[in-house]
């Protein structure tokens, strides 16, 4: 009977999942959290540079999500809904942390929105030669270090856009702003990305 | 082909086609320019190897210890908020009783001392008055005597 249960919660849709939990069918909400936790998880990493934070983050996310059922109008899809509700976990946690997070020396020189980019410090451990690292783990490490430099708008909308691949629209649901704004948070992402990572982008290397 | 700043498109118009923002039409002609102009190109090519480079996110699937800690959070919520729900009447009903009842245990020893107080002095006027009495009949009678 469970097992019956389960296959058919699988078989249904988002909407409809969350239509049932809302009702109180947990197994729905269970099914849901399966579905959606890898991505969750996934942008909880890109936002926070530490996993074990990130889990925790994620976690939270889907026990607000579980929370805030009832309210959920379906004027977007469950999977945006609950994307929101992990950039915004992630950005309250970090203006709660704003002090750790500053990990390396910053120059002045940013805009309203954050510290500039220009005058970052490198870790000496960074390996400065793209020919080394371009396959290196390391690689990762300092595109998170740089990701976690922007201004968290800027942030969400770059991973959003280029690890999860959304569009412009969605990307405007989730951060809640009109489409101009989410793009103009995009182009500038972008712009800070390339001037902080410009050695390991290098053409012709 | 020359870079020619006056008609290929510039740097923030390379970002907006990489991010895949422009419309169709701008979108052609960047793809129509890319490949001819050098600068253009090489530009192109950085801001696609950022792409590429930044869309590397190695995580694995939670799994279900990861349903598993949210059910628990979830039910170790619940419980606070029945908790509250009981203390929280529980909290006024003792609140009220404070109010509307007397004071302490020293406050009623008072004020027990002072009715007793009270009590006593309204014996002893008895007594006064019954002494009172008594000096009044002695007279009255050695007068009644003296009369006799």
């Amino acid at each position: 009977m469970r097992l019956l249960e389960r296959m058919n919660l699988k078989k249904i849709e988002d909407k409809e999942l969350i239509a049932l939990a809302a009702k109180g069918n947990n197994k729905a909400f269970d099914e849901f959290m399966s579905r959606h936790r890898m991505r969750v998880f996934r942008i909880a990493c890109s936002m926070v540079s530490d996993e074990e934070d990130a889990m925790d983050m994620a976690q939270e996310s889907f026990v607000k999500a579980y929370k805030s059922l009832r309210r959920f109008r379906g004027d977007c899809s469950p999977k945006t809904w609950i994307d929101r509700i992990i950039i915004n976990t992630c950005v309250d946690w970090q203006r709660k942390q704003k002090t750790r997070r500053r990990l390396f020396a910053v120059t002045a020189g940013g805009d309203e929105e954050g510290p500039g980019l220009e005058g970052r410090a490198i870790d000496d451990s960074w390996d400065t030669d793209p020919i080394h690292v371009i396959d290196d783990k390391r690689v990762q490490a300092v595109v998170g270090d740089v990701l976690s430099i922007l201004p968290e708008k800027q942030r969400a909308a770059f991973i959003l856009r280029h690890r999860e691949g959304y569009s412009i629209h969605e990307i405007s649901e989730i951060l809640v702003c009109a489409e101009g704004t989410a793009k103009v948070h995009l182009h500038r992402a972008t712009q800070r990305m390339r001037d902080a990572l410009k050695p390991y982008i290098a053409v012709g290397q | 082909m020359n870079h020619d700043p006056a008609t290929c498109p510039d740097s923030d118009m390379l970002i907006d086609y990489v991010n895949g923002v422009l419309d169709p039409d701008e979108a052609k002609r960047i793809e129509g320019h890319i490949g001819v102009c050098g600068t253009c190109t090489t530009e192109f090519e950085r801001l696609k190897r950022l792409v590429a480079m930044t869309a590397i996110v190695e995580t694995d699937d939670p799994g279900d210890r990861f349903n598993a800690e949210v059910w628990n959070r979830i039910n170790r919520t619940s419980r606070g908020r029945r908790t509250r729900l009981v203390l929280i009447p529980l909290a006024a009903a003792a609140l009220a009783l404070l109010f509307f009842l007397p004071g302490d245990s020293s406050d009623t020893t008072e004020d027990q001392a002072i009715v007793e107080r009270l009590d006593l002095y309204q014996n002893l006027d008895v007594i006064d008055n019954m002494e009172m009495l008594m000096k009044l009949a002695t007279i009255l009678d050695s007068e009644d005597g003296s009369d006799l």
